[in-house]
């Protein structure tokens, strides 16, 4: 029995050893040689991979958009990879895959910020350029730049600030995280819950739950939290799907004018909700522009280029960029990109 | 009789759901609703359906984990070959399609079981992954929220409606219909048919099983078939009932699903098990779920806490067969 079950694993593995393999098979196309005489010595096509939590999220296939743009933009080979499903383990073992094959640069979106950076900084020791995205919280030297939307500590507060516009300034919440290792996530809402410690000193604090990622969790927490405070007046959100269980929940319970629904998320998983009201306010940054950034930070790291504050990456919200160290020692760029989604204008946002 | 019934596994597990709820209710006297039992058993229907397709395979003495990646398969290529077409009709198409595809996933690994003789375990290891890819690969990576009109409001399609002061409208949605079915079905082939004696037969001894006569590579399709069918019913059922078609959806939750049933007195060698005992295991991990919320334990504590009430609750049925085995009684098997 244990001996079948190696057999089926390392048949399995030669299959998606092969699978990997095969992805940068295709060789570069010869120049032609009518090109322009001035042209640079045929170099290796550089390769930029960008690795997510899951492939399996449509924030993530938003964020592929703009990781192949660049790659049109650049001239370089970019693609993305990602577990099927959120697994830090998984994607530590398509990161060691990259590193085996090669490639010139990584844009890391890690699930759980420490679990990745010891395969991050065996990437940086095999001299390829590893830029992190949500994952600010880095140990020095696990990653060349973090790319971060915008401050989280900011983005924290102008979420609870417009829960506060929306269920006043008293009253229980709670906060949803896609995991409580998510650096991103527990940034956010513990910058949202001490801005109203300070500020609204009458609002009351419940919990922090965990969604685990998965908005069926989210809901039936929801159910539960309804039962046990059914004086809840405002929940927050996280993960994309966070809003949408919560949301869900109290549209069935027939409460969406009576809870306040305020969280990050995207118009293809909270909008019919948005559109009840049930969720109230969807907050977010563009993944494509985000994925974009990390890899230009990418790019201008591998040709030399200083990075420095108050630059301009030519992607849109990262026009004036902030450089700050990290708390773990990580340099982190800060753009000023986030966006308000409600049922009014989120049919700009196809995504 | 009476007597037998409180000496069985089945018996003990309802017991410690009953402590449970109790426990649960007395700290948050919400706990005790009807809404809250609807709740409770909405969220359990699915479960309920994937543990009843597996539970024939667990008896015969084998180990699935694939239920969860044919569910996701069929569900999920059903939703976007219908999306394609432009399907605007009710559910039923849904499960037709999903069921044939379930049945013939299902085969597919009985196939490979009996004709190679290969460990059920291994093809189900290899099924589970091979179909959670194929979704990503072929059919599409995102999860999908456009569905039929037709199917529009089944999520909120209740038998029996109940107001609640705190929860508002909530009830005891259609598809518990399909559990109790499926679950009366499970119970009458297990009990009553041939078929249904060869897998208990199989699963305390194989060879005996073969030389009383027993077509043992026949039963072992008909319980892959069974799992392929139900996996289907309880991919589609979840979709429904959330709103959205995954293509991942229950990848991290076999263990649960075989969890619940060991919980509720299967022997994971095989050779026991019930429809009965499966359906209380599931409710049992449903209800420690929900207890951690109700009960303010807080999050982070959340997995261990999960963890530690399993090792204790699985370890008194098991503690209670010891000592009556010591004292000269087996605990009553079917």
């Amino acid at each position: 029995m244990k001996k079948g079950i190696l057999y089926v694993m390392t048949i399995l593995a030669l299959v998606a050893l092969l699978a990997a393999c095969a992805a940068p098979a295709p060789a570069p196309l010869p120049t032609p040689t009518t090109a322009p005489a001035a042209a640079p010595a045929l170099e290796k096509e550089l390769v930029f991979a960008s690795v997510v939590k899951s492939i399996a999220f449509n924030w993530f296939k938003r964020l592929e958009t703009g990781v192949l743009q660049f790659g049109q933009d650049y001239k370089v080979k970019a693609f993305m990879e990602g577990p099927s499903q959120v697994d830090s383990a998984a994607q530590v073992a398509i990161i060691e895959d990259l590193i085996a094959q090669g490639v010139d640069a990584i844009c890391n979106v890690p699930y759980g910020v420490p679990e990745n950076e010891p395969a991050q900084k065996k990437a940086m020791d095999a001299g390829i350029i590893v830029v992190g995205h949500e994952a600010a919280t880095a140990k020095e030297g696990t990653l060349h730049y973090d790319v971060e939307a915008f401050d989280n500590c900011a983005y924290g507060e102008e979420m609870l600030k417009e829960l506060v516009a929306r269920m006043g300034e008293e009253g229980k919440y709670i906060q949803f995280v896609g995991s409580l290792t998510n650096a991103s996530h527990n940034e956010w809402q513990d910058c949202a819950k001490a801005y109203a410690e300070k500020n609204y000193p009458k609002l009351q604090w419940i919990a922090k739950y965990e969604s685990k990622e998965d908005q069926e969790v989210a809901y039936n927490t929801m159910k539960d939290v309804l039962r046990t405070h059914p004086d809840i007046k405002g929940v927050l959100g996280s993960a994309a799907g966070d809003v949408v269980g919560a949301g869900r929940a109290i549209e069935e319970a027939g409460l969406q004018d009576a809870i306040a629904v305020v969280g990050t998320s995207i118009p293809s998983y909270a909008g019919e909700l948005l559109k009840t009201g049930a969720v109230d306010l969807a907050m977010a940054w563009d993944p494509a522009t985000a994925g974009y950034a990390c890899n230009v930070v990418a790019y201008k790291v591998l040709k030399g280029e200083e990075i420095k504050d108050g630059m301009d990456l030519g992607v849109p919200g990262y026009e004036k960029i902030t450089l700050r160290k990290g708390v773990n020692g990580v340099p982190v760029i800060y753009g000023s990109a986030w966006i308000k989604m409600d049922a009014t204008n989120m049919d700009q946002y196809p995504f | 009789m009476l007597n037998r019934i409180v000496k069985t596994r089945e018996f003990i597990v309802f017991l410690i759901l009953v402590a449970l709820s109790v426990i649960v209710g007395l700290i948050n006297p919400a706990f005790f609703s009807i809404s809250t039992v609807f709740d409770t058993l909405r969220a359990a229907i699915v479960y309920f359906i994937m543990a009843f397709g597996v539970l024939p395979i667990i008896i015969s003495g084998g180990i699935d984990i694939s239920f969860v990646a044919i569910a996701a398969v069929t569900s999920f290529s059903t939703h976007m070959l219908l999306l394609k077409l432009g399907y605007e009709g009710g559910t039923l198409l849904y499960y037709l399609i999903a069921c044939t595809m379930g049945l013939l996933a299902g085969l597919l690994n009985g196939f490979l079981v009996t004709r190679f003789n290969l460990p059920v375990f291994n093809v189900s290891l290899a099924a589970f992954t091979m179909w959670y890819g194929f979704n990503l690969f072929f059919i599409g990576a995102t999860a999908n929220f456009d569905l039929p009109a037709g199917t529009v409001g089944y999520y909120a399609r209740f038998i029996i409606t109940a107001r609640d002061p705190f929860v508002g409208k909530t009830g005891l949605h259609v598809s518990i219909v399909y559990v109790v079915l499926i679950g009366l079905f499970i119970w009458w082939m297990l009990k009553y048919t041939t078929i249904g004696r060869g897998i208990y037969a199989m699963g305390g001894n194989r060879e005996v099983a073969i030389r009383s006569g027993f077509n043992v590579p026949f039963i072992t399709l008909v319980t892959f078939a069974i799992m392929g069918v139900l996996s289907a019913v309880a991919g589609v059922t979840q979709a429904f009932l959330s709103r959205y078609f995954n293509p991942v959806i229950f990848i991290g939750q076999p263990l649960d699903v075989l969890a619940a049933i060991i919980l509720g007195g299967a022997s994971i060698t095989g050779g026991r098990g019930s429809v009965i005992g499966t359906a209380l295991g599931v409710l049992l991990i449903q209800v420690i779920n929900r207890a951690l919320i109700l009960t303010g334990i807080p999050v982070q504590w959340q997995r261990l806490v999960v963890g530690i009430i399993l090792i204790v609750f699985t370890s008194i049925p098991a503690l209670q067969e010891r000592r009556a085995r010591r004292i000269g009684h087996t605990t009553e098997a079917a």
